[in-house]
């Protein structure tokens, strides 16, 4: 036992200095120097007497944006915080999304169709036994993710309502508006009430 | 009243109190105008619109002349009269058929194999193309609301299947866009309702930000303006302070390293000046969820 407590005191620190490290997804976020990370934690609810997911957000440091979103990332609690909010900091990401790798032979993972998978070199071989179509997606040319950011792609940014009409098309905005009651429509009403 | 009202509004430049008097209270407001934000309720987008499926070319390439591919590789009909090969085109066929043979042209250009059409992208694909065709039965025909809804549907559906494409095989998803001409926009986490005081708060806040900027990159660029100015006399100074000391016999406390320190700021400032003007970055984006 006394071993044991020596390994976990390395690995905690000792006293009221501790080393807390969370595995959580990367989240849209504004922020210059930052990423959001939103963690999942298992609490207890007294009443019930069982145990809850209750997710939880942090804003961690890197200003070289190494991770995107819907990266798994590993963090860790900063000694000094950076900001009031920014308390924690980037380690490594595991998993980047959309390249996976199966952890037993390593090789990357596809899907063929719904709930169903292959590994990338089995489909080319696949592919060659149907006949190959000339028009299909090749792994070895492709780009690295990210070419597509801001042109078609808009999920790399926070997407809010649309909330005014300026007339400049703003694709991280999205419309919900009602229809527009024709009684209102030329009256003009005052901005500020004195 | 009257009284009140002259007292209230006098404090405006703009209005004058003689027009006050002959006008009602509302529309007296009506014509101050000191608040220079302007708000604008957002006017519904219907949801077949480009920007809200995310297609970019809404047309399908359906030939009405054109004659369906089994009939095109016949020897027959190839020797055939005009009017008998008029016969087989699309044209008495029916749309339907053009459209069927679109779609399958519209799998082909994304499919691995022959027999792959289980394939997310081949799924994809084939929603597209109805949503395309559908999209221009419901301009001719908007009242036709079983059609309507199903094509409601599909793009929500759509947009799902991309969604679990993007989190398998984020390169195949990239591509996919591109080839079919389609974008991807999320839905957002929190739903605002738009309303009138919230959003011209939030302006405000965008003016005022906007406003803070561009009076420090003006103080900013009233500074550097003085420093180039400032630099050459620094210059002057130190030489003209060295020369005096070692004329008087005292130990300079100048030394010639601190004299070519100062020369180098200068000649790095006017480098800076030749390469790169001051920009102003006023409009950035202030308004966040953090």
């Amino acid at each position: 036992m006394a071993n044991l407590k020596a390994e976990l005191n390395q690995f905690y620190g000792i006293g009221s200095q501790t080393l807390k490290m969370f595995l959580g997804a990367c989240k849209p976020c504004d922020k210059k120097n930052a990423t959001k990370v939103m963690v999942s934690k298992f609490v207890l609810d007294e009443n019930l007497f069982a145990f809850f997911k209750e997710p939880q957000t942090y804003f961690a440091y890197d200003p070289d944006k190494i991770c995107k979103v819907g990266d798994i990332v590993l963090i860790k609690e900063l000694k000094e915080k950076k900001t009031t909010l920014i308390t924690h900091e980037i380690l490594k990401v595991l998993y980047p999304l959309g390249d996976i790798t199966d952890p037993l032979t390593g090789r990357k993972v596809t899907n063929t169709a719904f709930n169903k998978t292959k590994f990338r070199d089995e489909l080319d071989e696949l592919c060659k036994f149907y006949g190959k179509n000339p028009n299909r997606f090749i792994y070895k040319d492709a780009p690295p993710r990210g070419w597509q950011e801001g042109k078609r792609d808009f999920s790399d940014k926070v997407i809010t309502v649309q909330y005014n009409d300026d007339g400049i098309q703003n694709r991280y905005q999205r419309n919900y508006g009602k229809p527009v009651n024709l009684k209102y429509k030329d009256k003009q009403l005052p901005l500020f009430r004195v | 009243m009257l009284f009140c009202l002259k007292k209230n509004i006098s404090s405006f430049s703009n209005v004058n109190i003689k027009n006050i008097i002959c006008l009602n209270w509302s529309e007296s407001i009506r014509n101050v105008r000191t608040f220079p934000i302007e708000w604008k309720r957002p006017i519904k987008i219907p949801f077949h619109d480009p920007s809200k499926t995310g297609d970019g070319s809404l047309s399908l390439p359906i030939d009405m002349n054109k004659s369906p591919v089994m009939v095109e590789h016949s020897t027959e009909i190839a020797s055939a009269n005009y009017l008998v090969k008029r016969l087989f085109t699309f044209d008495f066929l029916g749309r339907k058929y053009a459209m069927r043979q679109a779609k399958e042209e519209m799998v082909k250009f994304v499919q691995n194999h022959k027999y792959d059409e289980k394939s997310m992208e081949v799924k994809i694909a084939k929603d597209t193309a109805t949503i395309r065709n559908l999209i221009e039965h419901h301009k001719k025909f908007p009242r036709d609301l079983k059609t309507k809804t199903y094509l409601n549907s599909l793009i929500f559906t759509r947009q799902k299947k991309m969604k679990y494409l993007r989190k398998w095989d984020y390169k195949k998803f990239e591509w996919l866009l591109e080839k079919l001409d389609l974008c991807y926009v999320p839905y957002p986490e929190t739903m605002d309702r738009v309303e009138r005081k919230k959003s011209i708060r939030r302006l405000t806040e965008k003016y005022c930000e906007n406003y803070k900027t561009e009076k420090l990159q003006e103080f900013k660029k009233k500074l550097d303006d003085q420093k180039q100015d400032f630099l050459k006399e620094k210059v002057t100074t130190l030489e003209w302070l060295r020369k005096e000391e070692i004329e008087c016999g005292i130990e300079p406390t100048v030394s010639e390293s601190d004299i070519n320190e100062a020369k180098e700021q200068l000649s790095k400032h006017l480098e800076t000046l030749k390469l790169k003007p001051l920009k102003v970055n006023i409009n950035r984006n202030i308004l966040s969820d953090m």
